[in-house]
């Protein structure tokens, strides 16, 4: 059950044009004319050429035609669309693009759809109906949008697709227009017939017969029309526009005296997490279907989607063949035929459900059920896998008289052309354990990034500022080349936050970075380590509440996205009113950006309140930080802008009257305060602060006494450090960096850089 | 009167009904008569939407028909239903959005998917 194979059907890993026609369908017309449906991309980044020629013929139309109707570079050699895209490149390189193009084929939908991403949490859908307007030219209105919708500000779409016989040469020029937005033209590429991948796994309870293909034409009551061809389930979602592919079928054993006896939901829930080679809390184009014999319901229930247990719905399936589905109706001519059909029948119809398709009649459905994506009228009479046989007029005979093996159109369209979180298995909100969707990450990255609290259990006191550690590893045989500053919070670093029961939110730091690459080689199996203050952010203190949150984290790489394992940490309850009491003024905007840049002589109110925390709460981490974010500005004279009071709102400082005043530093309270917090309890210190902050702290505190002239002092914090460091095991790197500094106090040797920038 | 002569006493002959209340139904409070003795009356029932239905219940008649009063009290909907009862029969009941309380009479049982 753990190697993933291509199954034989046809159209199976299409990519190339043989298999196209055969997958989706297609009958053969003369003259042959190739298929342009399936999924096209456009990215902001690195361009591989692929020569060749391919521009269209265009019978009737001139070159001047066509650069006036679609820009410069349509129809150019591929250089010099190359060279026209470089030259539009915005400033953004993190911008990807996919079109569904969807006009051909056996069940076309007539539909265009597609998903800008921006960096990995902004994301535009949008749906469009097509109509053609020449051999390969449609026009359409865009009729849904969904997320960040100001990206995709169009109303119409007009979309050329040029067909080829080779795959590589497929394009498709979208030109967006109207919205008040000026026109926009993309060429998309060609990427595959299919509009998304799945995998499906089928497992048997020892004893229980699967049935995943039929011959169509055994059964006599069918449509005329229907072509006699041996049906399997791969190739009706292959059909519907998955690129399908299998795991090897399993068998699930059972030890018990009856392997008939009943399941319940809970228990293949269970199963499903042990035997399904794929499963995993998070969302996935993948999904396990169990043929076992019979539900605790009885043999009123044929099948099931039985996975609304957890964060991760629809993922798991099961069909029961001593059910329903297994009895014939009397006097069936062809009871084998039958039950087979019906049970293929009830396998896709589970498997449907798995893509979040409801009942035929359950279009239009209770509020608590949920938002339907569009408004869709039932479909009572529909011949859909979706649909029950007996319930449409003239019952099953009637149903499978006209049944082809097939989805309806609104269900196709749902498919196809929905923003995927509603289709993908396991999908619910956003971030229930999968927040980074977006995310491109490589087969075989080249780094690990981990997210991390110092402490034995990544549990944090209520009050106490949550500060992680990052580290990315090189994980090749080789040297590789890096951004030094890429922990540094910037567009290319994303953290999630999830608190239990919550939706996720994307933390936002209060300054983002924008620095010039400095590149260093790192060595295999060397790592970069930064600290993360994320307890607090532009969007408020989102790791305050007691409980339990998820984290995870992105940074977008040139070559690739890195995300890391998801980091589950607790914050525990206030242990006594006054904790309580205190949480009403501490988790403020104020008290987290002084905590974040390190002290504030500015924020009067915020700097009262952690006065206050200090001295209430001496013994708990929370007095720590809030020592340090006091005393650190107090050691130097600090530019304070003063403003008039009278000064009215909306004018520059300047014309406002304001002016830069210097406030006098207060040594002797800042030496006193960091001097009890930094060296008397560095065990604790280091354990609230982390490492790297700990570390700079000190270097910091050293420093500046040094700076003074009392490298006595100085020499000790570093000592300190070291011996604390030493006692949690830090690596023997950053101990030799500790006594080198140590060392440099009282000589003019140049100390070891600094190797932490603040988030 | 569905009774007949067996020996030297009178014994009535009773039919199930099976009623299941299906789709549409989302916390609603519901009560069930048949031939005037009430046989449910529950809150919070619910339609397990992937299979379509919600609840079952079997009744005894003793009657070729029986009156079926449903009425969710939730959704202020009541409907009274004669059915035909001359074997083993099932009755499927569903809210629809548009045509309030619908009814599946049927001589074999419901099956779901």
């Amino acid at each position: 059950m753990t190697d993933t194979e291509q199954l034989e059907i046809p159209g199976e890993g299409l990519e190339e044009e043989h298999d196209i026609e055969a997958a989706l369908g297609s009958s053969f017309a003369w003259p042959f004319v190739p298929s342009v449906s399936g999924l096209y991309k456009w990215q902001i980044g690195p361009i591989r050429p692929q020569r060749g020629p391919h521009r269209p013929d265009v019978p009737g139309r001139s070159r001047a035609e066509e650069i006036e109707e679609y820009g410069p570079e349509y129809g150019a050699s591929f250089d010099e669309e190359l060279e026209a895209l470089q030259a539009r490149r915005p400033p953004h390189r993190l911008r990807r693009e996919e079109l569904r193009l969807d006009v051909d084929g056996r069940t076309p939908q007539m539909t265009a759809s597609g998903t800008i991403s921006y960096g990995l949490s902004t994301r535009a859908h949008w749906i469009a109906d097509l109509a053609p307007r020449g051999r390969s030219r449609w026009i359409g209105t865009i009729w849904y949008k969904d997320g960040d919708t100001a990206v995709i500000p169009y109303t119409h779409v007009e979309i050329r697709a040029v067909g080829s016989f080779f795959a590589s040469q497929r394009k498709a020029r979208v030109k967006f227009s109207g919205g008040g937005a000026p026109t926009r033209t993309h060429l998309y590429r060609f990427k595959s017939p299919y509009f998304h991948p799945v995998e499906f796994e089928f497992d048997t309870v020892v004893g229980t017969d699967s049935v995943t293909s039929i011959n169509t034409c055994d059964h006599p009551n069918r449509p005329d029309t229907l072509p006699c061809e041996s049906l399997n389930i791969q190739t009706v979602f292959a059909r519907a526009g998955f690129r399908v592919t299998t795991t090897t079928p399993g068998t699930v054993p059972f030890d018990g005296p009856d392997p008939n006896s009943t399941w319940s939901n809970m228990e293949m829930h269970d199963a499903m997490q042990v035997y399904w080679s794929r499963f995993a809390n998070k969302a996935q184009w993948s999904m396990w279907t169990l043929f076992a014999a019979q539900h605790d319901m009885g043999t009123g229930l044929g099948g099931i989607m039985f996975d609304s247990i957890g964060p991760n719905h629809r993922q798991g399936t099961a069909v029961f063949n001593d059910s329903f589905i297994s009895s014939p109706p009397a006097g069936e001519s062809h009871p084998a035929a039958w039950v087979a059909r019906m049970r293929f029948w009830t396998a896709c119809h589970e498997m449907g459900h798995s893509f979040n398709l409801a009942h035929s009649w359950q279009k239009q459905h209770p509020p608590a059920w949920g938002t339907p994506w569009i408004p869709t009228p039932n479909e009572n009479e529909a011949r859909s896998f979706m649909n029950y046989p007996y319930y449409v007029s003239g019952g099953q005979t009637a149903f499978f008289s006209d049944f082809e093996y097939r989805f309806s159109d609104s269900e196709l369209l749902f498919m196809r052309h929905a923003p995927a979180r509603f289709v993908q298995m396991g999908n619910a909100d956003w971030f229930d354990n999968h927040g980074f969707e977006q995310a491109e990450v490589s087969p075989e990255p080249s780094f690990r990034l981990e997210l991390r609290a110092n402490r034995s259990t990544p549990d944090f006191e209520f009050l106490e500022p949550v500060v992680l550690e990052m580290k990315l590893t090189n994980i090749t045989a080789q040297h590789q080349l890096i951004d030094k500053s890429v922990l540094t919070a910037s567009d290319r670093m994303t953290v999630i936050v999830k608190k239990d029961g919550k939706p996720a939110r994307q933390w936002a730091p209060y300054a983002r970075y924008c620095t010039a690459p400095d590149t260093v080689a790192l060595l295999p199996d060397q790592s970069i380590y930064d600290s993360l203050f994320v307890g607090a952010g532009l969007n408020g203190w989102d790791l305050a509440e007691p409980g339990v949150y998820n984290l995870q984290m992105c940074l977008q790489l040139d070559d690739g996205d890195i995300v890391s394992e998801p980091l589950t940490l607790r914050v525990s309850p206030p242990q006594v009113y006054d904790e309580e009491r205190a949480a009403q003024d501490f988790f403020s905007d104020e008290v987290g950006r002084i905590l974040a840049f390190d002290g504030s002589r500015h924020f009067k109110s915020g700097n009262r309140t952690l006065e206050d925390v200090a001295d209430r709460f001496g013994d708990r981490k929370v007095a720590v930080h809030a020592q340090i974010a006091l005393a650190t500005p107090k050691a130097r004279e600090y530019k304070l802008l003063s403003l008039p009071e009278e000064s009215a709102q909306l004018t520059t400082a300047q014309e406002a009257g304001g002016k830069f005043k210097l406030a006098k530093p207060d040594k002797d309270s800042a030496r006193k305060t960091l001097t009890e917090v930094l060296t008397k309890n560095g065990e604790a210190v280091a354990e609230t602060l982390g490492h790297i902050d700990y570390k700079y702290y000190v270097d910091q505190f050293s420093d500046w006494l040094d700076s003074e002239g009392d490298s006595g002092e100085a020499a000790k914090c570093q000592e300190e450090l070291h011996h604390t460091l030493s006692e949690r095991h830090v690596a023997g790197w950053v101990l030799d960096q500790v006594t080198e500094r140590r060392n440099s106090y009282g000589t003019k040797a140049k100390k070891p850089a600094k190797p932490r920038q603040h988030a | 009167m569905n009774a007949r002569f067996r020996g030297c006493r009178w014994v009535r002959k009773l039919t199930l009904l099976t009623i299941d209340l299906q789709d549409g139904f989302s916390d609603d409070l519901v009560t069930v008569k048949v031939n005037g003795k009430e046989v449910l009356g529950k809150k919070r029932v619910s339609t397990e939407f992937q299979i379509g239905w919600a609840e079952r219940l079997e009744v005894d008649v003793d009657e070729n028909h029986a009156i079926v009063d449903v009425s969710i009290l939730t959704q202020s909907l009541s409907r009274e239903i004669e059915i035909d009862v001359p074997g083993p029969t099932f009755v499927g009941l569903s809210i629809d959005p548009s045509d309030g309380i619908g009814v599946r009479v049927s001589s074999e049982p419901f099956g779901y998917l």
